[in-house]
Order: C-alpha cells, then structure tokens, then sequence
C-alpha cells in the first residue's frame, strides 16, 4: 500500500470515528426501549400560557422563568426513546402513579428551601383561550367558587333568556295562526323583544388542586423530591435553571394604512423602521422583556433539538391589550422634538369610493361600537427620523426609541453603480496594463 | 492577488454587485409592502460581499503555491535563506495585505449605496468589517494548506473544489434530509439524517466561513463576548492549519515531481 494510499484510508477511518461518534452523542436510546421511572410533570409556563412538561430522568435540567409560579408534580411512568424526534416520551397512558411528596430546592449555597403543597387554580378571565392568571393559596379556592357561582348565573340568565325568546315565539306563532284562520277582530301581535341577550361568560378556572408551587429568583438549583417516608426519591435530582429577562423594552405592532389587517412587528430597539415615502403608519406599543433564545425555546419543550446559539436573544411581549392612556408618541428629527401624538382609538369604515375600500378614521364613542385598534398615527413627515414612547408623566420609556427612515423611490439599477465601477477599472486595467504589468505581459 | 491585479478589482466588483442585488430586493420590499423593519440592513449585503473576497482570497492562496511549484520558483526560493514557515507566512501577509487594502474600497462602495437607499451600516458593521481580517486569515490558511498537499495546480484546484463541495454540500443535503418527513422509527433515512447532522456540526466547526458568519451575527447584536471567542476560536483554527500547511510543504517537497 502505497504512502498516499495509506493517509486517504486513514482519513477515511477518522472521519468514520468523529461521524460516529458525533451520531451517538445526538442519538440516544435505540427506540423501543422502554423502562419504568420518575419522571417530574410539572405546569411549566412561558410567561402566556401554562402547560404540563413531562421531565423524564434522560432530561437533566429543568429550565422555568423567574419570579413565575411552577407546579411541580412527580410520577412514575413507562419512558421510552422516540428517535424521530430525539425526545424520550412518558407514556401516561400506561402508567401515571402519582408520587405522593414535596418538593426541595437546594440553592447555590447549599440551602434547601422545601414547598409544601398549597391549593392553586388557572383562572382564565377571558375564557381557555386567552391568558390565565395563576392563582394560589388562599385566593385559590375562593376564586374557583366566584367562578362556579358566576358562571352558573350566566347559564342562569341565559336560560331564562332563552324561555323568554320561546314564550314570545310562541306567541307570536299563536298570533299568526289566529291571522291564517282569518280570526276577526284579530287581537293586536305580541311585542318585540326588547332586552339585549345577556353577555356570553367567557370565564374558566381549573378545579383546584395541592401541589408544590416553586417560585424563585434567577439562579441555577438543584431540584428533588422527597417521598412521604422522608427519604429522596431516587432519580427525582434535576437542575434547576431559572431564568430572568436580560432586558426590558418596548415593541412596537405597525399598522400600514393600506395593510390594515397585515400589520409588522418590531421587538428590538436596536431594529429601525424603513418606510416608503408616501407610508402612512399607525404605531401600537407593547412592552415587552427580551430572553436568551435558547433558554426560551425549551420552557415548554425541552427536548427540542433546536439549537440555537446561547448568545441568540428573543423579544417576548409582556402583555397582550395592554391600557396605554395617557401615554404619547414623541417624534423627534436630527435630535429635536418635533411633537406628541396621543394613544387613541380608531375604526376603519368601509366606503366603495375610498381608493382602497376603506377609511381609517379617529373613534369617536358611539353606542356599542368599539375601535377596531388603538395606536398612535404616525403622520407622512419626511422630517420625522425618531420615534419614542412617553409615559403620562412625560418621562420617556426605557428602550422606546426607534430610527424611522423614509426609503426613496431609486431605480433598482442605481444600486449597481459602485460594482460598474470596480469591474470598469478591472476591465481598463486589463486592457490598458499599467508599467510593471505591462513589462510583464 | 496584487492591488494591480484586474482580478483584485473584478472580485470587488463582483462583491458589490452582489451587495447592491441584496439591497435592491430590500428596497423593493419596502417598495412593495409600503415598510421593513430591521436591524442592519446591511448587515447581508456586506457579509455576502466579503464571502465573495474571501473566496476569492482563498483560490489565490490555493493557486498560490501549486503555481510556484510548478513554475520551478519554489524551488528557486528554498535554496536562499527561505523555509517552509518563512514562505507561508510571506503568502499569507500578502493575501491579507490585499484583502485590508480593499476593505476602505468596499468600505466606499456600501457608503454610496447607503446614501442611495437611506440604508444605515452602522458602526457595528464596520467594527465586523475590521474583525473579518482574522476569519480572512484562517480562510487564506485553508487555501495555503491545501495548495501545499497538492502537487500541481490542477490538483490544488481540485482539491479546492472538493473542500468547497464537501462544506457546501454537507450542509445543503442535511437541510434536503430533516425535511423528509419520517414515520417509522425503522427508517433508514433516520442513521442517515443523525450521521448527515453529525458532519456537518463537525464541518462547521473547522469551517472559517462559519467563523466569518458568526464575527457579523455577534458584532451585529453587540455580543462582544461571543464575537471574542469566535476570533479567538477561529485564529486557534488558523494555527493549526498553519502547522498542517507548513508540514504538507515539507512532505510534499519543493518540486512538482521526485527526481
């Protein structure tokens, strides 16, 4: 076997040892395999929503926001390796023995905090769809009863509701059939039904139940169980990784005029808004926190084989319709204030001889109606280069502040002048070479 | 690649018509849907313009060494007071010299498109800009190393080729595969899936390019931090690409064949 030979089948071999051993680093478990063990379900959250996260012993650190309520829960359960998605999956359907216990959390100090079990429930205000409010302890119980009770007299003034629309179809039903007979004098019809049908109730709290509910600052922990025989459960140790926001700002939701209904989101301060000459815009503010992506990403799936890289960030908003009266938008040029403009509510009206369908007009309150958006419009100004939001006692708010540019209408073959340019000097330099090069050729 | 060199001019020119395509498609969105919302702009563009130098640095460096092999100049130098090391390191100041002295070219170019457009580059750009020149250096070193094992210039080239095939082609058909949508567990596209994942997370790992990727992603969002241990990574990369490159010079030997 020649030198060159032997080196490319070296190369060989090596390249099959790092692919190797690289496959078994990410692959796991072969599938099938199945084994009884703890595995922690916790009602984990990403600051919208709740879920149940199954933390089987393959997944070592369990990764929960700061100052946020998580309740944690242990069970026994089948576990087995799913490679399609490398995640090892609890199978609940075959097994789901709660572990009765506690849970503990060691700090870095080696100070271990225990949580008793309190009562808590999900309250969701504006029904299973929206965002719920964790509510615990003694709150807990008294909130789900406010929910029954509110609930059952909703269901009730919607019954009764309902019988008052059946009596007076009835009636009028009656009244019909007497005017078909050709009855003379024919009685006057019944009455209109005059009451507006009671609001849907849109509430939902979840039954309450005991569990221990951790809480904690940012930090790295180290989380187990405790059995009801005081010993640790074996397997229940995990890290505990609790995360805060490494920033705080606020996003912006903008509206295009002619785009109502496709609006464009900007999270980041850092990010700037480029508008065409004529884009008129309205401007909806939100606050929102910024967290490490990759952290974020494994809140609610921890198995993810989403890598993204730890220095990657992601802005969150706080708040989905928050209440920004009094608030105000600064616009600014080359560094001077040029005005304020208020947070107000608009609707869009629907007119054929609009040149897009449609107006957006200022709301003005009127009955029932409410506005489609409350934002802040952002008038065409070419002068306008900086925006800020403005709190009600006119400070401005913390990483507000957003460069707008106004994008002029070039002709695309503008943006190949410099590239012309090079390749015209090229070009020359080939034809016409210059001394040494020329001696050269 | 000399600052008299056509090619020099045409490979910067190359760049910024790349660059100026880029930003024309921004500006056509922002023409189309009215706005964009954005960070850095420019940010693409000037990556993509500098993907193309440092391509273009790397086939001078591949060529580089092959050509002085086979044009006997090799040879020639080694019997002054010249070595392996000595050599190498005078190619890659030169190649380096040559992509510094077309970063204020392609500095101006951008400018002018930026005046254009109303498009902002930023100071974090321009710092990235500065700071390729080390990922620059590791791919130069590639080239070096690779021009250095082969024994002709057709076969630096083809090497290249193969290099750029094996980094591109990784990644590409890695991508293609995650996609296949997989049900069953047997499957034989899963191995292939997890071993196609495996080489290209190694792949990018050696790869300068990826170096140059990430100096752009973490000066662009001011994670200094990050973009210290990419450079730091990326010149431990060069090092020992340098050593490999100054060892295939001595095995390979100064002529194109053993007499």
């Amino acid at each position: 076997m020649s030198r060159s030979t032997r080196l490319v089948v070296a190369g060989i071999a090596l390249v099959a040892v790092v692919v190797i051993g690289f496959t078994r680093l990410g692959g796991g478990d072969t599938a099938g395999t199945e084994k009884e063990e703890f595995v922690y379900y916790p009602l984990v959250t990403n600051g919208f929503e709740y879920r149940r996260v199954p933390y089987p012993e393959d997944v070592p650190t369990m990764r929960i926001l700061a100052g946020e309520p998580v309740v944690i829960e242990a069970t026994r359960s089948i576990v087995s390796f799913w490679p399609i998605t490398r995640e090892y999956l609890a199978d609940f359907a075959k097994l789901d023995e709660k572990i009765p216990g506690v849970a503990e959390v060691v700090d870095e100090n080696g100070t271990v905090t225990v949580f008793d079990p309190v009562p808590y429930t999900l309250w969701y205000p504006r029904g299973p769809g929206a965002e719920p409010q964790f509510v615990m302890g003694a709150e807990a119980q008294p909130t789900y009863d406010a929910y029954v009770e509110e609930g059952r007299a909703a269901f009730e003034a919607d019954r009764q509701y309902q019988i008052r629309v059946a009596v007076l179809q009835q009636e009028i039903d009656a009244w019909l059939k007497l005017a078909a007979d050709g009855v003379d004098p024919l009685p006057d019809p019944p009455g209109e039904l005059t009451e507006s049908p009671p609001e849907p109730y849109l509430g939902y709290a979840t039954e309450p139940d005991l569990s221990s509910i951790v809480q904690l600052p940012a930090g790295s922990y180290t989380l187990r169980w405790r059995g009801d025989d005081g010993q640790i459960m074996a397997g229940s140790e995990r890290e505990l990784f609790v995360a805060a926001s490494t920033r705080a700002g606020v996003s912006y939701t903008i509206i295009p005029y002619d785009r109502w209904t496709q609006p464009v989101f900007t999270f980041d301060p850092d990010e700037a808004i480029y508008l065409a000459e004529d884009q008129e815009v309205f401007l909806a503010p939100l606050r929102a926190s910024r967290y490490s992506a990759h952290l974020y990403t494994r809140l609610l799936d921890p198995q993810t084989i989403e890598v993204p890289d730890r220095n990657v960030a992601l802005w969150v908003p706080d708040e989905t319709s928050p209440d920004l009266s009094g608030f105000s938008l600064q616009v600014g040029s080359g560094g001077d204030r040029a005005g304020n403009i208020a947070w107000q509510g608009y609707r869009v009206f629907q007119e054929p001889n609009a040149t897009r369908g449609y107006t957006i007009d200022e709301f003005d309150v009127e009955g029932a109606l409410q506005p489609d958006f409350h934002a802040m419009r952002l008038p065409i100004d070419q002068s306008v280069a900086a925006i800020a939001l403005i709190d009600p006692a006119g400070n401005e708010v913390a990483n507000s502040s957003r460069n707008i540019r106004r994008v002029p209408a070039i002709p695309r073959a503008a943006l190949y002048l410099p590239a012309v340019a090079f390749l015209g000097l090229a070009v020359s330099l080939r034809l016409f070479p210059t001394g040494r090069q020329a001696k050269k050729n | 690649m000399t600052m008299r060199s056509s090619s020099t001019y045409a490979a910067l020119g190359l760049a910024l018509g790349l660059a100026g395509w880029m930003l024309s498609n921004d500006v056509a969105l922002v023409r189309d849907n009215g706005l964009m919302v954005q960070a850095a702009p420019f940010r693409g563009p000037l990556l993509g313009a500098l993907v193309v130098l440092s391509f273009f640095l790397a086939v001078s460096a591949v060529l580089s060494v092959a050509r002085d092999r086979d044009r006997g100049t090799l040879e020639v130098l080694f019997y002054g007071p010249i070595d392996e090391a000595t050599y190498l390191s005078g190619k890659l100041v030169g190649l380096l010299g040559a992509y510094l002295a077309l970063m204020p070219m392609l500095l101006a170019g951008l400018v002018v498109l930026g005046i254009f457009t109303r498009f902002e580059i930023g100071l974090r750009l321009i710092a990235a800009l500065v700071l390729s020149l080390i990922p620059a250096a590791g791919i130069v070193t590639i080239g070096l190393l690779l021009s250095a094992l082969a024994k002709r210039v057709r076969s630096s080239i083809l090497f290249f080729i193969a290099a750029v095939g094996l980094f591109v082609g990784a990644g590409v058909t890695y991508s293609f595969v995650s996609r296949i949508p997989i049900d069953d567990p047997a499957s034989p596209i899963l191995p292939l899936r997890d071993a196609l994942g495996a080489v290209d997370t190694v792949l990018s790992r050696i790869s300068p390019f990826t170096y140059l990727e990430q100096v752009f992603d973490w000066a662009n969002i001011g994670s200094w931090t990050a973009v210290g241990r990419s450079l730091v990574l990326s010149v431990a990369g060069t090092i020992v690409a340098a050593v490999l490159a100054r060892l295939a010079l001595r095995w390979r030997g100064v002529r194109t064949r053993e007499e």
